[in-house]
Formats: structure tokens, C-alpha cells, sequence
């Protein structure tokens, strides 16, 4: 089996996790270059993986790496000219949410994704990919809870992550790009529906540097989907237990639950002060598996010549509902999503 | 990184590819050089990952020069000359579990390691799983205070077939092992003596051998500690490994990693998915941690987390598990040392 040889671009905390998972943990994939503008990312990068060819310039990268595809994993501004790049010189593209940080991004991407079908594209909406998900979907479409109305969807980071978000918080995007997207997706892909109105709520509890930019620290909204469906999101950024995605879909005949109490592992602690159980700290953690099945999956649609099932339009409809979320939030109106 | 750790793998059945796999693919600082079997003839997975170099006698391959280290994975009657030969080769060595169904080959391979200056780590696996690994850390901090009873159970989805049985030397030598090496993982401590009872209600073929496929065995410890552990060979809801440690001040327990963390809420009540099925899928993640931590120890000349000791210790006591089953009393470990 020929390996596909993928760069990276972009080596920050996720960046640098994705890598990791390229270089040791994906059958079939050869990570061959690593890409960041930050001098020291690369050269520790290139140590830790012992990968040769590390770049500081992407258009570089992509000119000379011999590459069969590449990983985008730089901050969200940047991902449609890096798509754009990388499909323009005839590479499979992988793409870490958001697709792009406006819908006029998003659209460009669509088109050079359209234009060029014999590229594979996939977008980094992982939580698709883990095992606990994709068998909730797999009982919801054996209509084990006969038919879906409700998603509650919980999505928190835990509160030593804030320090890093607050630095990063001007090109984030806002809470709603950069978290809440997962659930919205999430949500979509659960419910088999799209979201027609939404109606969102925040504010700063914790760290007033969010409101600075614009942001806030914790977020909540409610969303309608095409046949009434509804939608109850909460993401924050002060978890003070750990990482804590949990999610319920709920049926005229039944529910499903999905990590009400997000164990790290299935250790309890029973002590003079009641009951312990270690909780998940960090996404990398959490769904370790399921990064490595999007690669495994992106690699299997490159070698078989298919798409994945995560489209291109999936993210520019997550990015567009997210933005309806911010508008919301600003206007203190509910919105209706245009697509 | 600095440089990369040459594996030789010695015995390409189920469990060699196993870590041939893991060693490609998940672990950083090491590559599979070469392996060897005396049967290999066709195994298009070896192109697949890459090994060109295949031997058919391990004497070829521990002669050969990039190759550092070798896991020892070959029929069990084989590992314990294989260990002499690579440790007098000079070669680190990662052995599968048990070294020897004989006490006396085993202290001889173990031996042979010491006097090579060899590092040796036995395939004890499950210490290096997120639960068990964790329930041992907070017996460590003192989460539970003194030790006084721990509770193992341990159950295999099916039966392995015949041929295997032949050779395995039974419940206590292939599959108890393992349970042997968590009490004293989890105690810290030694097992003085145990006391076992066992039946063949699972499967009459293997009733028709002599072997027990169901089994409890009470074991001291050198601590003061009580432990019990559980085993039977068909669970028909999948591979059941749970435990238990109680002590002065609290107690730890681990339950089964289940497929999915999904629940299901219908007019029938709640229902979660099975433990995953078998080693492979429950402890595939402990096998990689494994290797990584025995290319570590190299890497960074540290000691191996697994010693030759911690495999020769539950030698012993399957043998004292297998003593008291025959002769119907409680054994102390000192009756089966040689």
C-alpha cells in the first residue's frame, strides 16, 4: 500500500495534536512536512516527530513538499486562501472547522471545492467520527426513539483552557464559530434538518476580556429546525470539572443520553467525602478516537476515490447558523438563518 | 529525536502482528526491522507496513545488526530459549506473558537477561490501561488508605479452541495470569498463598480434556490483604473485566469500558451497549502505551515498568492456583518455589 504523504499547516494546540496523530497513529498515512509561521512550532514539530521537511512559508510548503494532501489546522482566517491554495496546485484538502470565519469565505470555498471533484475535501467536524455518535445516529435512523424533536447539546471547556482563548479571542470568530459550531453540526446531522430561526444569549461571568472583543464567556441559544424541531445549546468556557460535551436527543418514543457525567475513565473513587469520578480535561482526550477516524476515513476517500460525509456545505451551514447565533446575541433578536 | 529504536519481531501469529502494528504505526522512536518465523510464507500484511526483512529462524535475526530489541512472540514452550539467545545477542527484549510455564526456565531466561545487562519487559499489558492504571494511582495517593480486600473479575467473551488449550497450560497459566499480576499490581504487594476452586461447566470439550473453564481463587498477601478473583471462559455479553480495591479509607472500582457512552431511554427502561468485545478492542489503547513506555526505557535508559520479576511472580502462584485445585487446600506460594 502506497502511504499517502500529507503536510500540515499550522501547529498550535490542535495543530500540534492532529500531528501527532498523522505521524503515529494513522495506518497508510505519511505525515511528510510541517508548516507554521512560528519558527520555534516548527523546529519542535520536526524533533518530536522526526519529520525532515518543516516550512515557515505554506506556498512553499505546497510548491515543493511532494504532497498528496495537506491538513489545515491554522487559525480560522486564514483556512479558505490556504483551501483555495492547495486545491489551485492539485492536493486533497483536509480542513479543521470553521470553514472560514465569513459566508462570503465559505461560498468561495464551495466553489473551488465544486470545481475541482476529483479532489477529496473533508472538514474537521470529528465529533461525527466518535463511536458514541455515529451508534446514536445508527439507533435514530432505526428509529429506536421514533421520531427526533429535541437536541440539547451541552459544550464546555474547562476553565484553564480561558487563558489561551482570551489570547486568541479577536480571530476566534466568537463563541459561537469557534465552539458551539460542533453541536450546530451536530445538531444537523442528528435531527436530519436544517436550522430555520435562532435565538441566542451570553454574557461575561468570568472574564470581561472576552467583552472586549465582542465575545463572551458563556453563551446559550435556541434554535427551530425545518419541521419544528428544536434545539437548546449551551457552550461555555469556564468549566470548572473539565471537558464536558454532552448531548441528549429526545423522541416521541424514547431518548438518548450521551455523556451526562463525561468520565475519563470507568475508575470511581468512593471515599469519606462520597463518590469521585475522574472527568475528561481536555477535547484531545475526549475524542482521541475520533480524530483518528476522520483521518483514517479522509485517507480510505482519497485511496477509494469517494467523498467523505462531511461536505463542504456542511460548513458553510454550520458557519452560517453560528453567525446568525452572533447576530442574535448582538441584536438581542431572534434571527432567522439565510442560506 | 535522537535516534530510532531497531525491533526485531520474533513469531508473527495473532498477537506478533498485533505489535508489529502498534510499533509501525503508534509509536514514536521505533521502527519493525525484521522479523522472524518459521512459518511465514504468505503475510501481504508485512508490505503493508512496510517490514521487508523476514527471517526464518530467530538465530538469523538476532544476528542481524539493526535490529536493538525483540519482542518475543512465538508459541509459549519457545520464550524462554529465545530470551537466553537474544539477551546473550545483546538485545533488549519484550517478552509475552508468561515467560515459561516452568519456574526453573524462567529464573534461567531471567538469568541470562541480568548478566547481559539486557533490559527485559514482560507483556503485562493491562497495567497500562486508563482504568486499571488509574485505580492503581489512587491506591498510591492513599485514596482508599490501607489495602484490605480486592475483587477481580475477569471473563472472556468465548472459549479459545482446542489446539490452544493443548498448549496454554490452562485457566491459571493463559488466562488468570493476567489477574494474578493485577493483585500484585494493585496491592503492591506480594501473594503468600491461595486457595482455588474450578469446574467445567462452560464447555464440554474442554471437560473432556481435564481443564477447568470456570474458576475462583482466594489469595493472601504478604501485606495482610485478602483478595478474590473470578474467571470463566463465556460471558455472553462480552469481555467482562472488572475490579474492585476496598480498603481503610475508601474504596476504588473500575467497570467495563462499554463500546460507546451512549444510554438509551425507551418504554422498556435504559439501556447502555455492551463492554467491548474482546482484548483487542478493550485493551488495544493499553498495548500501545506498553510499547511506548518499553522504546522509552531504551530510548532514555530508564527501567522497564514490567520487570522479569513481575513475570516469573504469577508463575508461581498459577502453579500454587493449579496445587490447591488438585490436592482440595489452601497452597503457600513457598510449596511450588523451587
Amino acid at each position: 500500500m502506497t502511504p499517502i504523504r500529507l503536510g500540515i499547516v499550522g501547529l498550535g494546540r490542535l495543530g500540534m495534536e492532529h500531528a501527532r496523530i498523522l505521524r503515529f497513529g494513522v495506518p497508510g498515512v505519511r505525515l511528510v512536512a510541517v508548516c507554521s509561521s512560528a519558527k520555534d512550532e516548527v523546529a519542535r514539530a520536526q524533533s518530536e516527530l522526526d519529520v525532515s521537511a518543516g516550512y515557515l512559508e505554506y506556498e512553499r510548503m505546497i510548491a515543493e513538499a511532494e504532497l498528496d494532501g495537506v491538513v489545515i489546522a491554522s487559525s480560522s482566517a486564514v483556512h479558505t486562501d490556504q483551501i483555495v491554495t492547495a486545491i489551485e496546485a492539485g492536493l486533497h484538502v483536509f480542513c479543521e472547522k470553521p470553514l472560514g470565519t465569513t459566508i462570503e469565505q465559505c461560498r468561495q470555498a464551495e466553489a473551488i471545492v465544486a470545481a475541482h471533484p476529483r479532489q477529496r475535501f473533508m472538514l474537521g467536524f470529528m465529533r461525527r467520527y466518535d463511536s458514541s455518535y455515529r451508534y446514536a445516529v445508527q439507533r435514530i435512523r432505526a428509529g429506536a426513539i421514533g421520531k427526533p424533536f429535541l437536541v440539547r447539546a451541552y459544550g464546555l471547556d474547562p476553565d484553564r483552557f480561558a487563558a489561551g482563548a482570551i489570547q486568541f479571542a479577536a480571530t476566534s470568530g466568537g463563541i459561537f464559530l469557534d465552539m458551539m459550531i460542533h453541536d450546530i453540526d451536530l445538531a444537523r446531522w442528528l435531527l436530519q434538518a436544517e436550522v430555520r430561526m435562532v435565538h441566542a444569549i451570553g454574557g461575561n461571568f468570568k472574564y470581561p476580556q472576552f467583552g472586549e472583543v465582542g465575545d463572551v464567556d458563556n453563551a446559550t441559544a435556541l434554535m427551530q429546525f425545518d419541521g419544528d424541531a428544536m434545539g437548546l445549546f449551551y457552550a461555555g468556557r469556564t468549566a470548572a470539572h473539565g471537558y464536558h460535551v454532552e448531548t441528549e436527543i429526545v423522541g416521541t418514543e424514547g431518548a438518548i443520553r450521551i455523556d451526562g457525567v463525561p468520565r475519563s475513565t470507568r475508575a470511581m473513587v468512593y471515599t469519606g467525602d462520597g463518590v469521585g469520578e475522574p472527568i475528561v480535561q481536555s477535547f484531545p482526550e475526549r475524542f482521541a478516537e475520533a480524530f483518528r477516524n476522520e483521518f483514517l476515513e479522509f485517507a480510505a476517500c482519497i485511496r477509494e476515490g469517494r467523498s467523505p460525509e462531511v461536505t463542504v456545505q456542511d460548513g458553510t451551514r454550520a458557519t452560517a447558523v453560528a453567525y446568525a447565533a452572533t447576530e442574535s446575541l448582538r441584536s438581542r433578536k431572534a434571527i432567522e438563518v439565510r442560506y | 529525536m535522537e535516534r530510532t529504536i531497531g525491533i526485531g519481531i520474533i513469531g508473527i501469529g495473532r498477537i506478533g502482528r498485533l505489535h508489529a502494528e502498534v510499533l509501525t504505526q503508534r509509536v514514536p522512536g521505533a521502527t519493525v526491522r525484521a522479523v522472524s518465523d518459521p512459518f511465514v510464507a504468505e503475510t501481504p500484511w508485512l508490505d503493508e507496513l512496510g517490514i521487508a526483512v523476514s527471517y526464518a529462524s530467530h538465530h538469523e535475526l538476532l544476528a542481524d545488526p539493526s535490529v536493538d530489541a525483540v519482542y518475543v512472540c512465538s508459541s509459549t514452550d519457545t520464550h524462554a530459549q529465545i530470551v537466553i539467545d537474544a539477551a546473550r545477542a545483546g538485545k533488549h527484549l519484550f517478552c509475552e506473558k508468561p515467560i515459561d510455564l516452568d519456574p526453573l526456565r524462567v529464573r534461567d531466561a531471567l538469568d541470562a537477561v541480568r548478566e547481559a545487562e539486557v533490559l527485559l519487559q514482560v507483556g503485562f499489558n493491562r497495567r497500562f490501561d486508563h482504568n486499571h492504571a488509574q485505580a492503581a494511582e489512587a491506591v498510591r495517593e492513599g485514596k482508599v488508605g490501607k489495602v484490605e480486600l480486592i475483587k477481580i473479575t475477569s471473563r472472556d467473551p468465548a472459549p479459545p479452541p482446542a489446539e490452544y488449550l493443548a498448549v496454554s497450560g490452562g485457566l491459571f497459566l493463559d488466562m488468570m495470569i493476567h489477574d494474578f499480576d493485577m493483585v500484585r499490581f494493585l496491592a503492591a504487594s506480594e501473594v503468600v498463598a491461595v486457595h482455588a476452586a474450578g469446574a467445567a461447566l462452560v464447555d464440554p470439550t474442554i471437560a473432556a480434556t481435564g481443564h477447568i473453564d470456570t474458576a475462583v481463587v482466594t489469595l493472601w498477601l504478604a501485606s495482610g490483604a485478602i483478595a478474590v478473583i473470578d474467571n470463566s471462559r463465556r460471558a455472553v455479553y462480552g469481555y467482562d473485566q472488572r475490579t474492585e480495591v476496598f480498603g481503610s479509607d475508601g474504596m476504588v472500582r473500575v467497570e467495563n469500558d462499554l463500546s460507546n457512552r451512549v444510554q438509551v431511554f425507551d418504554q422498556y427502561g435504559s439501556h447502555g451497549d455492551k463492554p467491548l468485545y474482546f482484548f483487542l478492542e478493550r485493551y488495544g489503547e493499553a498495548f500501545v502505551a506498553q510499547s511506548r513506555a518499553f522504546v522509552d526505557a531504551i530510548v532514555n535508559g530508564g527501567s522497564v515498568p514490567v520487570s522479569g520479576q513481575d513475570g516469573l511472580a504469577p508463575v508461581y502462584i498459577a502453579l500454587a492456583a493449579s496445587a490447591s485445585l488438585t490436592q482440595q487446600r489452601r497452597v503457600e506460594i513457598s510449596e511450588v518455589m523451587p
